[in-house]
């Protein structure tokens, strides 16, 4: 069948696109792009009140979403005992490390961090919130942020403790000021569980 | 009397009493012979009504046949190899045969109108939407545009976004020709609509086929086609405006277009042409839809040059299009997801209105240069070529911490470069052969600074097609062949999880072909039957994407692994029509060999914001087929009953489970009534329709929700046409979802958080002066 196109046509067809297709250039290296909105690290501490051991634990998976595991220490407290708990976030790929934290302080009106897990909510702990928006300038609120809480152990045993940092979340939704995340909305930034023992 | 029982039936149907409708119209048909001045047949001219966009081509016996012609008074042209062009003006309907008699030239012909009716020929079963039906369209995106054709849905994301999906299949497996270029946009992500204004085209073709030896990779559910109307060749200023305003989401459409030549340069034509959109939240028939308002500025211009031996012509097109996405489908974790599908109003719903455009929000720009021209070696053979570049610029905008608002998640430029050459010869009195060359050049960019982990890799690509078609056409029988071969170079630029560079490269080569034949017992009443190949290399977003999906709260993870996808699809058509009875009907088979989806793992993958499930893309052997049909019956003078089912069937055959996202079955019935009128009204329209769209109970479980139930929605439209010598004005209103329906479709992912659209009412407006 192809003999009934004259040979000159396609001759003719194959030098002109070849010739203008010849002419474009090609893609550069692409440059690393560096996650700046990454948390690697997240670490609590928990203070007893009137003196005793600072208890510290971490959540840490420093090359993000896939490859190794997280690491992810215990939490081991005394039994009746009340801890200031305080969060420090950080992205630890940053040279030198991102202090997060000061992040979520700069935006504490669109910041909650809610405290959870079988720890709360059969009671071996009691958790409340130990500071507020105003506490962080410029900010003016007196909703509460949870970049510090107050942890009381009230019976020994184990459970888990859930850490969730909400983005944009609607702070004024029936008991999210309370600590509830029922309606509390938003995106989630963090949604870590630690094993905790009460001893 | 008449006239009052007219007058009644009318009001009956703008109460809707009767609850049917449709949006198509009262048309006819006609019929005609050509010859020359011996009265020897004229085989294979062109015939073309240039006011609606309708055509034919005559046949062995010189015989042509024109469908779909509403009443009125039409100039017609007809074009042939060899003959002088004709032109005259017909009144619809007429029930005598038309006959012309054609001049013999010295040479050449018209080409212009042979390209744009020739492009609609194929043995696949396909549909137009021009004049009218688009008018009634206007403002719309294309997806929506071509919803009212059978076997067309729309996979949407919210209002502002929405993509087409023929005969089941959508984004990269179905292909877009705008203004004969290929569509080259990031057509892979499913919230990433067509960037195309509808405006540009005057009619818009739906192929429901395989075919991939015209047009490439890629064409495997079908092709849609946009055509701008020819250029104007003579001098002489004319232009139209196009105003709409809408309830729902208080949308407001302008758009212009200006056309004209020059004296005494006949031949030369330009065209310029814009339209603004500006929309904010809709609404459900119960709250706004916050953060869903949408900008969209967009224009074109074109000049050009044709005469019968040689043409040649420029275009230009930009679209720009900011959209607001849902503010309550933004989550973070499956948690969230979870709690989000849970609720009856979505989080973050206002209670005000608003057209502000907040994150999540895209911004997309699409720019077209092309250029086109054709030559005629002889009477007999002519070649063309186009050339087009593309620049695709996509930013997409999250919700992030810091003063990164303003600063896009995702920002992509894909910059194509296509080539096509075509030679189209007539080889006997009985055979046309086409043979064509291909070649597209594409480079994607991350534009660095999104402090984001790229989505999709750089790459360049380089493709070449070469292709053969041959047709032939005697007595009751049209015969295609064609065969097509393929290379794609692909070469990838990946920075991996330790920021080391790696360039895989893939070649793809593909053979593919297409046989099909129609038989026409009577030109209106024909079966055609047509069994076609496609294919599409795997697009980098399956070989490499990485990480966490925000909207679907999900890893997904590439496979560099993945082969071509080869597709074989069987189309069977039938088209009749007999006094006031007409019915097309197509059945298809579509098997997808090596069919590309995301398959579950039985894998959570713990990261700081939680555990997410895995996806991972594979291949599977898949089997598509359905129905679609279309049925009018004039059941009293100037009243049409319509009807349009559709059913699709998709089927992984290797895990023996249902495909996700498959339209779910639709049935469309509806009354139109079509009526001209004295001097003062030209022309009424009504029409009323109720749309049933079935629960889709084929789905695979691995969805997040069940899907939702299916649901009925009643639809009315008037349109007045008012004639003048200077200025056809149209004027229009469309009442969409009348009943204010609550329901969600399974074809929307806007479904998971919120409920459809409620009530929206359209006024419309077509000034059109010459």
């Amino acid at each position: 069948m192809m003999n009934i196109f004259k040979l000159k046509h396609i001759y003719f067809l194959l030098v002109f696109s070849l010739g203008i297709l010849g002419a474009c250039d090609d893609n550069e290296e692409p440059e690393p792009e560096n996650e700046e909105e990454e948390i690697t690290t997240l670490n609590l501490t928990f203070t007893p009140q009137g003196g005793g051991t600072v208890v510290n634990a971490s959540w840490k998976d420093l090359d993000g979403d896939g490859g190794n595991a997280p690491e992810i220490s215990d939490i081991t407290l005394e039994n009746n005992k009340t801890y200031l708990l305080e969060i420090e976030l950080l992205n630890e790929n940053e040279t030198p490390t991102e202090d997060i934290t000061e992040e979520v302080k700069e935006e504490a009106a669109e910041h909650q961090f809610f405290y959870g897990g079988t720890a709360v909510f059969t009671n071996y702990i009691n958790v409340a919130y130990a500071d507020k928006e105003s506490d962080y300038p410029p900010n003016t609120g007196d909703n509460p942020v949870g970049l510090k809480g107050t942890i009381s152990s009230i019976k020994a045993g184990n459970g888990t403790f859930q850490i969730v940092l909400k983005h944009e979340p609607d702070k004024d939704a029936t008991g999210v000021s309370d600590g509830d995340i029922t309606l509390s909305g938003g995106e989630t930034d963090i949604d870590v569980s630690f094993n905790m023992t009460i001893q | 009397m008449e006239s009052l029982k007219t007058g009644l039936i009318l009001i009956c149907l703008i109460l809707g009493l009767l609850p049917l409708k449709t949006t198509a119209q009262n048309t006819y048909s006609l019929q005609g012979r050509l010859s020359d001045s011996e009265e020897n047949p004229i085989i294979g001219a062109t015939i073309w009504l240039p006011a609606i966009n309708e055509g034919a081509i005559s046949d062995t016996n010189g015989n042509f046949y024109l469908k779909n012609l509403p009443k009125g008074n039409y100039p017609i042209q007809i074009n042939n190899l060899g003959f002088e062009s004709f032109e005259t003006t017909i009144a619809v309907p007429s029930n005598e045969i038309l006959t012309f008699h054609l001049e013999k030239a010295a040479q050449l012909l018209d080409d212009i109108t042979v390209e744009g009716v020739r492009q609609a020929e194929t043995m696949n079963s396909y549909s137009t939407l021009s004049g009218f039906e688009l008018d009634q369209k206007s403002g719309k995106s294309l997806g929506e545009t071509l919803e009212s054709i059978s076997g067309v849905n729309t996979l949407k994301s919210g209002p502002g976004i929405s993509k087409p999906i023929i005969n089941g299949l959508h984004s990269n497996r179905i292909l877009i020709l705008n203004n004969g270029i290929r569509q080259e946009g990031q057509q892979w992500g499913v919230e990433h609509a067509p960037e195309i204004d509808p405006f540009v085209s005057e009619n818009i073709q739906v192929i429901k086929g395989a075919e991939s030896v015209k047009y490439g990779a890629d064409a495997m559910g079908g092709v849609i086609i946009l055509n701008p109307p020819k250029l104007p060749r003579k001098k002489g200023l004319q232009g139209e405006v196009q105003l709409s305003g809408s309830t729902n989401g208080r949308q407001g459409v302008v758009a212009g277009k200006l056309e004209g030549g020059i004296k005494n340069m006949e031949g030369f034509g330009w065209r310029i042409q814009g339209s603004g959109k500006k929309a904010g939240d809709f609404h459900t028939p119960d709250y706004f839809l916050t953060n869903t308002g949408l900008n969209e500025l967009n224009f074109s211009g074109g000049a050009g040059y044709n005469r019968e031996k040689f043409g040649l012509n420029v275009f230009f097109s930009q679209y720009n299009n900011e959209i607001g996405i849902l503010r309550g489908s933004h989550i973070g974790n499956i948690t969230d997801l979870e709690e989000a599908i849970d609720r009856e109003v979505p989080f973050f719903t206002e209670d005000n209105f608003s057209y502000d455009i907040n994150n999540p929000r895209q911004k997309i720009k699409h720019t077209l240069y092309k250029a086109e021209g054709y030559y005629h070696f002889s009477a007999l053979s002519e070649l063309s070529f186009q050339y087009g570049y593309q620049s695709n610029g996509r930013q997409e905008f999250d919700v992030r911490r810091g003063d990164r608002n303003n600063k896009p998640s995702l920002d992509l430029e894909l910059n194509t470069h296509s080539l096509d050459i075509q030679l189209k010869k007539s080889q006997s009195k009985f055979l046309i052969g086409s043979l064509g060359i291909n070649g597209l050049i594409q480079q994607n960019s991350n534009i660095p600074g999104t402090g984001v982990r790229p989505l999709i890799p750089n790459f360049n690509s380089n493709n070449f097609g070469v292709y053969i078609i041959e047709k032939y056409i005697r007595n009751q029988w049209e015969l295609e062949l064609g065969g097509r071969y393929d290379f794609r170079n692909l070469e990838v630029f990946r920075i991996n999880q330790e920021n080391e560079l790696e360039t895989p490269v893939y070649n793809f080569h593909n053979l593919s072909g297409n046989i099909g034949a129609t038989y026409f017992f009577r030109d209106d009443f024909f079966v055609s039957s047509n069994l076609g190949t496609a294919f599409r290399p795997p697009h980098v977003s399956e070989l490499f994407s990485e990480g966490l999906h925000h909207g679907a709260a999900s890893i997904e993870e590439g496979n560099p692994d993945l082969i071509t996808e080869k597709a074989f699809k069987w189309v069977n058509n039938l088209s009749f029509s007999k006094g006031k009875i007409k019915l097309e009907a197509s059945a298809y088979y579509n098997l997808v060999n090596n069919y590309i989806f995301l398959e579950p793992q039985d894998e959570f993958r713990l990261t700081i914001r939680g555990a997410f499930p895995v996806f991972k893309y594979q291949q599977t052997d898949a089997r598509i087929m359905g129905t679609d049909l279309d049925f009018q019956f004039e059941f009293l003078e100037d009243f049409h009953y319509l009807s349009k089912f559709s059913l699709v069937r998709g089927r992984d055959l290797t895990q023996n489970t249902d495909l996700i996202y498959m339209p779910a079955d639709r049935w469309t019935n509806g009354i139109h009534f079509h009526k001209e009128f004295s001097k003062t009204i030209q022309e009424l329209h009504v029409s009323t329709e109720l749309a049933y769209v079935a629960t889709q109970y084929r789905a695979p479980d691995t969805d997040f929700t069940t899907p939702p139930k299916g649901y009925t929605l009643l639809n009315l439209n008037l349109d007045i046409a008012l004639p003048d010598s200077k200025l056809n004005t149209t004027f229009g209103i469309s009442i969409e979802n009348l009943l204010n329906t609550r329901y969600r479709d399974y074809l929307n992912r806007m479904r998971y958080f919120a409920d459809d659209l409620g009530r929206n009412i359209t006024l419309r407006a077509k000034f059109k002066f010459n």
